[in-house]
């Protein structure tokens, strides 16, 4: 009987401590990986000259608003919800999808200039349904 | 037009086989699903007593465990081959007693 | 034609509800007729089921654009393989393919289970005919494949360019392969709960089922990281992505359950673990796939509205309801026969081993879902990227590289401490050595190091395995120890295919070690004549070019790779324009051994320049190498018995004489 209450003892320790360590790696990966989902609207309603931090925001590339520096590498449009727009600048690997009228999703933080400084830019496909995201973090 | 003949007739054909076995009565399952079923447990019963004979001999399984283990399957093994026996003379049975004596 | 695809869809599901309903009232009124004419029905659902395809694929083929979904998804401008391919490149599609695969594995488990153990077989019938139900429901009605137009287009759209590859090709059916062959174990099971208490549930039955949809999961997996590594273009394999951890769930459970069963098999407990993980291992898959399809999770402003994703959650609900339902109503009965005899046991490793597959599965879970959980929970939407994955399962996944050395050391039901440290010594140190020598060689990052120094304990405790094994043989027979090596896999093809499995498996960590730690980037503006360096390379950039290929405006920016003062040749990074605004990237990829060359081009201006990203990825053909070994592990594990007598088992006294 002794036996068994102490091995009871044992695996319940043993439980307790993986839960608790597995509690505290998410705790900890929260703090790393988590951005604020927002809208453009809401990004343009902010008082000018406040940043931000890192968010994420959902979108479409507004027609003929792409402008890309091939020298710098430099990506700078319009990322519109329908009625509100925000000016975007990224500077990294553009995604083959990327296009006009496309859906994207960046993430980054408002500037000063109210401009929208991204550090990752994922695009979807139009399409209803595709087997893989193509996208491409920074 | 054709299109309809065709699908007429695909879906009779599924229906006559599909309920074709409900006018056929049950027979009796056939002695090879049983040998079958029998044929694997067999081997399973054998793949176990080698597993722990490796086990027994790379140290992973200490004597008296591998003797109760083995007693157990050796006990499975044992009534699975009688039942394949018992199988088999069923099998012979009947035809003998079919022989006019 | 479309009529004659939609009238065998409907056809189908008339046949599978028959199926279903006439298996439960057979197995009830035990008249096995009618349990008979339910197969039989779903041998004409797969059927019928063939011919819809048939009908897709002649449309396809013959490039009718008539059918929308040709139009979506083929042009004339597209490869013919690649029409062919475009049958699961949409939804529809897919979906179809599913059911198909669904029945084949069907026909093939009615079969084999009516042969093993015929009283699971109404069960199994009215299970597989359910989840056909569902999925032909949905193709007849809800994402019918053969809508046609009254004006057909002159041409059609044809796929996204970026699946004009043979890895994406390939990549979907073997994950449907691993997704839907998880339908068949879960039937099994189900089907033990249902026909009455049953020592195992089934669970040993499902077994091989599960090795197989395992199998896929893992190469679907690995086709789906070889895509995004050489088509995306990004440099990298796996991004976290929703629809990447779709796939990953599943095949962490199931991983899970491959360990857990052979405590089963070998002790009669967990049966009840196993149960519920036969169970959540189908439900994550139609989870998957409902993920996949719904974009619910693309944004929190869903870009694509449809009812697809109510249908398939409450699918999914229904499902898990009646299965746990089933598990509880039988729970009494599952009860393990042993416990638990000590802390330090195979069992107890194996139940650790589960425990982190487990908790690194919920962490995906909870990643993926996060944005739906947070906004119901706070309000806001919160998304959480790649560090959120990294920082928890890179941990986990360390515990379990612990687990995959020491684990085969440890003995059944009490393993003793010493023995334990014995078996160690060893490896252990072959494992130190390695750390010395990288160590020694320069490489300082302490995370990878201590990847490799583990990974070197494990290869080191499986090659202990090995010999110990040869041992044991040639201590019996006289045998040369190559003979007797292949003579103890093939005799112990689960254990030895698992070893080899486990050797593939590191070859992969240490593909991603290398990869993750020890990449290099550059990016470049280089004027043609010029080079730029990165890692031990050096790239000269020759000019651009342009040309033409299916329809697509390519763009290509010859290269001339240096080694130090070899010459090392010449490649080329391609960018294709497409005229509807797509655009694909073909990288320079050079692949050794030790590392991959990868070269994309990012952009160009008018005076000629190209703009290079450059990257140094090392050991990335190990991942690639990890996934054959993996297969040559798979097929040998998975290689059914000869029927063999062992020596020391009771003779098999000859059955088919005229007894005795």
């Amino acid at each position: 009987m002794k036996h068994g209450v102490r091995r009871t003892v044992v695996f319940v320790t043993g439980a307790v401590a993986i839960v608790l360590s597995l509690a505290y790696l998410v705790y900890g990966g929260i703090q790393q990986g988590a951005t604020y989902w927002v809208t453009v609207g809401e990004l343009e309603q902010r008082a000018p000259g406040t940043a931000t931090d890192r968010v994420r925001l959902g979108g479409t590339v507004a027609p003929g608003t792409i402008r890309w520096d091939a020298a710098h590498r430099h990506l700078r449009f319009v990322v519109t919800d329908g009625q509100h727009a925000l000016p975007v600048t990224y500077a990294g690997v553009v995604p083959d999808i990327f296009a006009e009228g496309r859906q994207v999703v960046v993430e980054g933080s408002l500037d000063r200039s109210g401009t929208f400084d991204a550090t990752t830019l994922l695009a979807k496909c139009p399409t209803k349904y595709n087997p893989a995201d193509p996208k491409t973090p920074q | 037009m054709t299109l309809g003949v065709a699908l007429v007739v695909l879906a009779c054909a599924a229906a006559a086989f599909v309920l074709a076995p409900l006018w056929r009565p049950a027979a009796a399952p056939a002695w090879e699903a049983e040998r079958d079923r029998l044929l694997h447990a067999r081997e399973a019963a054998y793949r176990a007593l080698r597993e722990i004979e490796l086990d027994r001999d790379t140290g992973k399984l200490d004597e008296a465990d591998y003797a109760a283990l083995r007693a157990r399957y050796q006990a499975e093994a044992v009534a699975v081959l009688r039942r394949l026996d018992a199988l088999a003379a069923d099998r012979a049975a009947p035809a003998g007693a079919e022989r006019p004596t | 034609m479309a009529d004659l695809g939609r009238f065998s869809l409907l056809g189908a599901l008339v046949l599978a509800l028959y199926a279903m309903v006439a298996a439960a009232l057979g197995a009830r009124a035990r008249r096995p007729e009618i349990v008979r004419s339910a197969s039989r029905a779903l041998v004409a659902v797969a059927a019928l089921e063939g011919v819809a395809a048939a009908v897709l694929w002649t449309a396809l083929g013959t490039r009718d654009y008539a059918f929308q979904y040709v139009v979506s998804h083929v042009s004339d401008a597209q490869p013919f393989f690649y029409d062919l391919t475009s049958f699961w490149g949409g939804m529809e599609g897919s979906l179809l393919l599913w059911a198909l695969l669904l029945s084949g594995y069907t026909l093939l488990a009615l079969r084999s289970v009516g042969r093993q153990r015929p009283p699971l077989l109404p069960g199994l019938v009215a299970v597989c005919a359910g989840v056909s139900v569902f999925f032909l429901f949905m193709l007849a009605f809800i994402t019918p494949p053969f809508a046609t137009s009254s004006f057909p287009p002159a041409d059609g759209r044809g796929m996204n360019p970026l699946l004009l590859n043979p890895w994406m090709a390939i990549h979907p059916p073997t994950l449907y392969l691993g997704f839907v062959g998880l339908t068949v174990p879960f039937a099994i099971v189900i089907a033990a709960l249902l026909s009455g208490p049953s020592g195992d549930a089934g669970v040993l039955l499902a077994r091989r089922w599960m090795l197989w949809a395992w199998y896929c999961l893992t190469m679907g997996l690995m086709f789906g990281a070889k895509w995004s590594y050489v088509v995306l273009g990004w440099g990298g394999y796996w991004a976290w992505d929703p629809v990447e951890n779709a796939a990953l769930m599943p095949w962490l459970v199931a991983t899970a359950f491959l360990h857990s069963v052979m405590i089963q098999e070998r002790r009669e407990m967990l049966t009840r673990w196993n149960v519920v993980l036969v169970i959540l291992a189908f439900g994550l898959s139609i989870f998957g796939t409902f993920l996949t399809r719904s974009g619910v999770l693309s944004s929190i402003h869903s870009f694509t509205q449809s009812p697809l994703g109510a249908f398939f959650l409450g699918f999914l609900a229904l499902a898990l309801l009646v299965a746990f339902g089933l598990a509880a109503w039988r729970w009494d009965e599952l009860r393990s026969r042993n416990e638990l005899d000590a802390t330090l046991s195979r069992e107890s490793a194996f139940l650790l081993n589960n425990v982190l597959f487990l908790a690194v599965a919920f962490s995906v879970f909870l990643g993926t879902v996060f944005p739906i959980v947070s906004a119901v929970l706070t309000g806001r939407a919160i998304n959480v990227g790649p560090p959120f994955f990294d920082h928890i399962v890179v941990p986990i996944a360390f515990g379990l590289l612990v687990l995959m050395g020491i684990g085969p050391l440890i003995a059944w039901r009490r393993a003793s401490a010493d023995t334990l440290r014995r078996n160690i010594q060893l490896p252990a140190a072959a494992g130190v050595v390695l750390g010395v020598v990288l160590l020694a060689a320069g490489v300082r990052a302490p995370g990878a190091v201590l990847a490799f120094v583990l990974c070197g304990f494990v290869a080191a405790t499986v090659a202990a395995e090995g010999v110990r094994g040869v041992r044991v043989r040639r201590a019996h027979r006289a045998e040369g120890p190559v003979r007797a090596l292949v003579a103890l896999v093939a005799h112990n093809r689960r254990r030895y295919g698992g070893y080899i499995v486990h050797l593939g498996i590191l070859l992969l960590f240490c593909g991603v070690t290398g990869s993750s730690v020890f990449s290099t980037q550059r990016v470049a503006t280089l004027a043609p004549g010029e080079t730029a360096a990165v890692g031990e390379y050096r790239v000269r950039f020759d000019g651009l070019s342009q040309s033409t290929r299916a329809g697509a405006l390519v763009i290509a920016a010859a290269l001339r790779v240096f080694e130090g003062t070899r010459d090392l040749g010449p490649f080329a990074a391609r960018r294709s324009l497409y005229l509807a605004g797509d655009a694909t990237t073909d990288v320079a990829l050079r692949s050794t051994p030790r590392d991959d060359l990868y070269v994309i081009l990012a952009g160009w201006t008018q005076d000629g320049r190209a703009t290079l990203r450059l990257l140094v990825n090392p050991l990335v053909s190990w991942m690639w190498a990890g996934g054959l070994v993996v297969t040559l592990g798979a097929v040998i594990a998975m290689i059914p018995e000869r029927r063999a007598v062992p020596e020391g088992a009771p003779a098999f006294r000859g059955a088919w004489s005229a007894g005795e």
